[in-house]
């Protein structure tokens, strides 16, 4: 009783949607909180990175505000395309609901996509209110030409895909591994780091540089906040757009070969 | 009820819990890598940064290693007993918390050792080694005055850590969740505990000195031992267990009063 992969809409889906960004509303608190998290931490990254460049303007060819620019927009992108999607799966699959969500005349992995989509949605109103926030601190200012400001809003599509292609893979190891917390946990906290949103590559020694080159994270942070704050320009930000658009495909060929091998190892617990 | 009876009962829930979590064992062993990744990340940063821009603030790698060894070893102390802490949104939520009213021994203790989490091993491991190696880095005497002194300063980080954990968990009898406000400060004090609060602009400083007492963590305690200058008197360095005594204090009220307030749901 597996339903057959087709993209065709299904009005299920967009009640996935609507019930995502429902039940991201549901505790308002939150919301206060995730603003106040997000401000309190840019406030001390930029207060360390100010005492880093400790007086010097440019350090590397990188001029101290751009790197403020650059952690801001890491943060507030971060936030946007947060991976709940993996804890979706794991909940379900922990729990055995997703025995009942796999009988539905949608494909699971539709109805996650759906809410991952509503999720997204239901925090861009708090970008609403940080955006110009810290555009008036002066945290945040815009891309510095038109080419950057397309060549990011592309990047920010294709980064959202490659995170979503690794989370799906990593939330699908729950069919084998029944419970994926420490991976989820693991990756989460290290992502950030890999991706390159934490510490600019440029700044990174060597070796880890080349290392975190040859690895996909870097086009879910690296690569678009180059081309936002526009360090890397002309052909760059096409190269920049390639290596992530090769990433998407090549991390959505696996996602599609893990899902085809999980749907015969579900094990239900307690049912 | 005597307090060893009370004692065995909580080990027999730590037993119970370990062997539960031992059922999923990759996940388990993914864990505890993951708690010492989450908890080296600060330190990553830091090594990061620092091998290319040498200092910050005047302290150089190897003294940060030890603020991070100090607060790292104080958090492992800290997640022994109140790891479980995390799991209050889910307890009060889906009426779990119920059954901690109607056992003989007081919720907050059943809340602590229902669980224990494994990546607890990998904190209080971590936090050693990196203190140790540290230790044999910079230039502090082994005198029995600083050995105190790092001991009372663990214990004190300890607390800090508690407090800032137990307290914003009494809101969840209130909001029905609090895990957004508890990692606000776990966030804070995992990637700025290890840096000098001196480089902070002042009104932050004094809040993470004297509201959020980061400052008494690593910073302040490590201070006089390797002979640096704060903003505060040296002598401030000793009174971190005293700081801790006194917030833990506090969430701890906070946390009973709040807990009155507790409503089931309804199942």
């Amino acid at each position: 009783m597996i339903a057959p992969v087709s993209w065709r809409l299904h009005p299920g889906l967009i009640a996935c949607t609507m019930a995502a960004i429902r039940r991201t509303w549901a505790y308002r608190i939150r919301f206060v909180l995730w603003v106040v998290r997000m401000i309190a931490q840019l406030y001390l990254l930029r207060m360390i990175w100010m005492a880093l460049y400790a007086g010097h303007d440019v350090v590397d060819g990188i001029p101290a505000n751009m790197m403020v620019v650059y952690l801001t927009v890491a943060m507030l992108q971060e936030f946007l395309i947060q991976p709940l999607i993996v804890f979706e799966i794991e909940q379900r699959i922990m729990r055995g609901t997703v025995a009942s969500d796999i009988v539905r005349p949608v494909g699971f992995m539709q109805q996650m996509l759906a809410y991952d989509l509503g999720g997204i949605l239901g925090r861009v109103p708090v970008l609403l209110v940080a955006i110009p926030l810290s555009m008036v601190v002066g945290w945040l200012r815009l891309p510095p030409t038109p080419a950057a400001a397309a060549g990011y809003a592309v990047s920010l599509v294709l980064a959202y895909l490659i995170s979503l292609m690794i989370w799906l893979v990593v939330g699908m190891g729950g069919f084998w591994m029944t419970s994926t917390q420490g991976l989820r946990f693991l990756l989460s906290t290290i992502q950030s780091f890999l991706a390159g949103a934490v510490v600019p590559l440029w700044f990174l020694p060597d070796v880890l540089r080349t290392v975190l080159q040859l690895l996909p994270f870097q086009g879910m942070a690296f690569l678009p906040l180059s081309i936002f704050v526009g360090q890397a320009t002309g052909i760059d930000i096409l190269v920049a757009l390639g290596i992530q658009l090769f990433w998407v495909v090549v991390l959505a060929l696996m996602a599609a070969f893990v899902w085809r091998r999980a749907q015969w190892k579900l094990v239900v617990q307690g049912g | 009820m005597s307090l060893t009876h009370t004692l065995s009962i909580c080990w027999s829930l730590i037993r119970a819990s370990i062997r539960g979590q031992m059922q999923y064992r990759a996940s388990f062993l993914m864990e505890v890598a993951a708690g010492l990744a989450y908890q080296s990340m600060g330190f990553v940063f830091i090594w990061a940064v620092l091998s290319r821009f040498q200092s910050l603030g005047g302290w150089s790698l190897r003294e940060i290693a030890l603020l991070y060894g100090m607060r790292l070893a104080a958090h492992g102390l800290y997640m022994l007993c109140f790891s479980n802490v995390v799991r209050i949104d889910d307890f009060v939520r889906e009426g779990g918390y119920d059954r901690f009213l109607v056992r003989p021994i007081p919720p907050l203790l059943q809340l602590m050792f229902s669980s224990i989490r494994v990546t607890v091993v990998g904190d209080v491991l971590g936090g050693i080694v990196i203190l140790m190696a540290a230790l044999t880095q910079v230039d502090i005497a082994w005198s029995a005055a600083n050995v105190a002194l790092l001991v009372l300063a663990l214990i004190g980080g300890a607390l800090i850590n508690g407090a800032f954990q137990i307290g914003p968990a009494a809101l969840t009898f209130r909001f029905l969740e609090s895990w957004t406000l508890r990692i606000i400060f776990d966030d804070i004090f995992s990637r700025f505990g290890s840096c000098p609060t001196s480089i902070l602009d002042r009104p932050i400083r004094s809040v993470l000195t004297f509201i959020v007492p980061m400052a008494f963590m690593a910073y302040l305690p490590a201070a006089a031992p390797l002979g640096r200058e704060t903003y505060l008197p040296v002598w401030t360095g000793w009174l971190s267990p005293l700081v801790g005594v006194i917030v833990f204090g506090l969430a701890l009220w906070l946390f009973v009063r709040a807990s009155r307030g507790y409503q089931s749901s309804g199942h």
